[in-house]
């Protein structure tokens, strides 16, 4: 990986590695690449005080295309081996990167608990309501009449609402953005690294090659039309009954972040031996 | 690493070899319990201080041609850990290369192997793997939590005058064969005792090991543990 020199503010081109994407082309994930290094340029973060962390995914492959400290780790696991990380290490920035496969299938209970800890890291989810990366099976954001040879007659199922949980689990700041809009994506994804706790950026983000159809996803996005709330039911409300598409900061709560002290806990010999007295 | 303790009181030692060692040798390291000493209380003796001190081999002066996964004599690279300028990488599950770019190349996949297995045969694991105790021509094998129950009929054969070694690895895995082959040296007779069905140790066993002479095998699967009575039957009842 390349180093930047000391002293010098960094761009958003220092965030990159070397290492060219192989994601297809026209992807979505590419412009939340973009977005990830411009975030961090305007953060003015030290690459090496960033660890990007992540599952199993298209989406997941981020990590090494940056130049930060990164872990392609296991399926659906990122939230945790990330929690532990920024309670060992709360000095660094610690952001999650996921997809609606890893983040909320195979990942969905560690996306729950994530969120009611309220550890101070940012959680990034780039939804294309399909799993690309094994060729195009439904995914849990799924439509139910989504229609193909992999789902006959699509599955029927209603899909996971993502935000609504989060907001239901604890999450501390919800967004949702779309990754046509880097600029609007880095913004809020400066946000939601700023702001304290767990913060939940959902990016709809087309997989153009298994669902073509999302490419009609940028004629669909809007700003959200009212200001984004501290009030989770006012929130609840909102994000239960929008589109799906409304772009923004949608909710900002208060909640204090859980962040235990470290070596601070010990226990005496004799404390344990009381527990043992026979 | 597979490590497996051998009691309640050994959990502890056991623990903190294997934090040790995944801290050496930068690899995961499995602790196994069992049915019997997971359910299992006990009064032990005060633990001794603390044995090892993992040294983790971290990357403090980064040059421009630092590779996190570069081979190494002994198969261990230096880590940068984050916060440490110019030492960023990834950790990648997928094949890599020394650098952790991903790749499908035969040759980084077969060089990063490589790297794993060299650490684990080159390195020195003493004489915790095992537990080697006894004389005679017979050996017991056992592992885990009936260790105790063999320890325990060995010492009552000798009462009958039958002299019996005991061999209980603690390291299931990697194989130290050269140790495994000198504990057994000029052993005629193998009794393998093991809590499971499908005597899965002996099948291990014999997957790494040469075994000597004539092997008989006493296993059956839990609740109900292995007594030191049936231990002893067959060790004096050898037909």
């Amino acid at each position: 990986m390349s180093s930047v020199d000391a002293g010098l503010a960094c761009k958003p081109a220092d965030y990159k590695s070397d290492i060219k994407p192989i994601w297809c082309p026209g992807c979505g994930d590419y412009h939340v690449l973009m977005s990830f290094t411009r975030a961090f340029a305007e953060l003015g973060l030290p690459p090496e005080e960033i660890v990007v962390v992540s599952g199993i995914g298209c989406s997941s492959r981020i990590p090494a295309y940056t130049n930060c400290y990164g872990f392609h780790g296991v399926h659906g696991r990122s939230l945790a081996l990330a929690a532990g990380l920024k309670v060992t290490r709360p000095e660094l920035t610690v952001v999650v990167a996921s997809g609606d496969g890893d983040g909320y299938s195979i990942g969905g209970n560690h996306f729950l608990h994530a969120c009611r800890r309220n550890i101070d890291m940012t959680y990034v989810v780039m939804d294309n309501r399909v799993y690309g990366m094994t060729k195009g099976q439904p995914s849990p954001t799924t439509e139910p009449d989504f229609d193909t040879a992999l789902s006959p007659g699509g599955t029927g199922l209603r899909p996971f609402h993502p935000l609504v949980i989060a907001l239901a689990s604890g999450a501390n700041f919800i967004a949702r953005c779309f990754s046509g809009e880097p600029n609007e994506t880095a913004s809020i994804l400066v946000e939601a690294i700023q702001h304290p706790g767990f913060s939940f950026v959902e990016i709809l983000s087309p997989c153009v090659t298994f669902r073509p159809d999302e490419k009609e996803w940028k004629n669909l996005v809007h700003p959200a039309p009212v200001a984004a709330t501290s009030d989770p039911g006012k929130a609840a409300r909102r994000i239960m009954t929008d589109d799906g598409f409304n772009i923004g900061v949608l909710y900002r709560g208060d909640r204090k972040p859980y962040a235990p002290a470290i070596g601070s806990a010990s226990v005496e010999l004799t404390e344990l031996e009381k527990d043992f007295e026979l | 690493m597979v490590l497996a303790p051998q009691s309640i009181s050994d959990c502890l030692f056991t623990t903190q070899w294997a934090t040790y060692l995944a801290e050496t040798l930068q690899s995961p390291a499995i602790v196994l319990s069992d049915q019997f000493i997971g359910q299992a209380r006990a009064a032990i003796e005060r633990p001794a201080d603390i044995a090892f001190i993992g040294q983790r081999l971290k990357a403090t002066e980064i040059s421009s041609t630092y590779r996190r996964y570069a081979r190494a004599a002994n198969g261990i690279s230096a880590m940068a850990i984050p916060g440490t300028r110019g030492g960023q990488y990834t950790a990648d599950g997928l094949t890599h290369t020394e650098r952790g770019t991903p790749t499908s190349g035969e040759a980084d996949h077969g060089a990063q192997l490589d790297k794993r297995r060299e650490k684990l045969e080159q390195f020195n694991f003493g004489d915790h793997w095992a537990v080697c105790e006894g004389a005679g021509d017979l050996a017991v094998l056992t592992w885990g939590s009936l260790t105790g129950t063999v320890r325990e009929a060995i010492g009552e054969a000798a009462q009958d005058g039958l002299e019996a070694s005991l061999l209980a690895p603690r390291l299931l895995s990697p194989v130290q064969p050269q140790q495994f082959a000198a504990a057994l040296n000029g052993k005629k007779r193998v009794l393998i005792v093991e809590q499971s069905h499908g005597s899965q140790f002996y099948r291990y066993l014999r997957a790494y090991y040469d075994l000597p002479g004539e092997v008989h095998i006493l296993n059956r699967p839990g609740p109900l543990p292995i007594r030191v009575s049936e231990v002893h039957r067959a060790m004096t009842q050898w037909s």
